[in-house]
């Protein structure tokens, strides 16, 4: 089964780059590592050597000509694999290495036996995870948040390791260009009416991903805003 | 005529002028243009008959006119920012969507070169 899946040429990776130089290569030599070659980059206008370094890892690379958001790049890529090679799985990775490659078979499975929609990676559900209180608290403030408003029982719902089948790739419509889609993915899930699952990932939070602009607990704080904002004016 | 009555009079006519003149290259709606004249000849009034500020705030309950005006003053203030923002956040979708466009386009051609 293991082989069969990996070795599909319609599953692929989409990993949402910006200013990743110094972990980008690791992330997609570790991805390879675990059997899967379609990895598409969307360098989301970094200044650095992102772009190189991921086309050298021999990954596909689209460049954003300026920063637009993980949003915006995960979007790019989506719309762009839709339009060339129709991908029977996309899964979404984070460039910055909490993500496991060991974890995307799990992710997968459920969707290539037909059984799912979307799988989506958690934090929360099995495994330890060493996320630090204040972030873990915040996390857990914002699955209570996101749950309320997109009517929906969640045990992470700020995760970017995904698993989208067919109906999702062609089903989720994402606006919001920064750290916002991931709420407004879960509300697609309940909008367009996708079967999902949630299986338990491992993050490993190291030192160089917490000091990542984005992952700031004052961001998730302006998350919550930006998706009440969203909620009224749409 | 006192200073304050000369000034808002020359602001409130540059931008009624400015309102119209958009109206008239089709920049903004019929009832922006009314919303507007209704903004600034409010203003007018205020500023003219500051008594007519007491009358709406026996109407409305509030004790002093001038209160009123502020009240007024801070929900338009609101609403204009609502509108800002709903705006800014329309253009801020476009450049998203032209950078997506843009990103793919320019891959295809290398790709092509290739």
């Amino acid at each position: 089964m293991e082989e069969k899946l990996s070795n599909s040429n319609k599953i692929y990776i989409v990993i949402p780059a910006f200013n990743e130089e110094k972990v980008i290569g690791k992330v997609i030599q570790s991805i390879k590592g675990v059997g899967f070659h379609n990895i598409l980059v969307v360098n989301d206008g970094s200044t650095d050597n992102t772009e190189k370094i991921a086309g050298t890892a021999g990954a596909e690379v689209l460049n954003h000509i300026i920063n637009r958001g993980q949003g915006a790049a995960l979007r790019t890529g989506i719309e762009y694999l839709r339009e060339t090679i129709d991908p029977d799985i996309i899964v979404t990775f984070d460039a910055d290495g909490q993500h496991q490659p060991s974890d995307i078979q799990k992710l997968i499975e459920p969707i290539f036996n037909n059984e799912y929609d979307i799988v989506l990676g958690s934090r929360f559900l099995g495994t330890k995870s060493n996320a630090p209180l204040m972030r873990k608290f915040i996390l857990r403030a914002g699955v209570v948040f996101t749950n309320l408003v997109s009517r929906i029982n969640l045990s992470d719902t700020n995760n970017g390791l995904r698993a989208l089948g067919k109906k999702a790739i062609w089903g989720i419509d994402i606006t919001q260009r920064r750290m916002e889609h991931a709420s407004e993915i879960i509300d697609e899930i309940t909008k367009k009416k996708l079967h999902w699952k949630e299986v338990p990932v491992h993050i490993i939070y190291t030192s160089y991903s917490k000091a990542r602009k984005n992952n700031t607990n004052l961001n998730f704080i302006k998350i919550g805003i930006k998706i009440l904002i969203k909620k009224i004016t749409e | 005529m006192n200073i304050l009555k000369v000034i808002t009079l020359i602001f409130v006519a540059f931008a009624l002028s400015r309102a119209i003149l958009r109206f008239k290259d089709k920049s903004i709606k019929i009832t922006e243009l009314a919303l507007w004249m209704i903004v600034w000849g409010g203003t007018l009034l205020f500023v003219f008959h500051p008594s007519i500020s007491d009358e709406i705030a026996v109407k409305i309950g509030i004790a002093r006119g001038a209160d009123t005006a502020f009240f007024i003053a801070i929900i338009l203030l609101f609403y204009l920012i609502f509108r800002l923002y709903v705006k800014i956040d329309r253009i801020d979708k476009d450049i998203t969507t032209l950078s997506i466009n843009i990103s793919k386009m320019l891959h295809q051609n290398n790709q092509e070169k290739k």
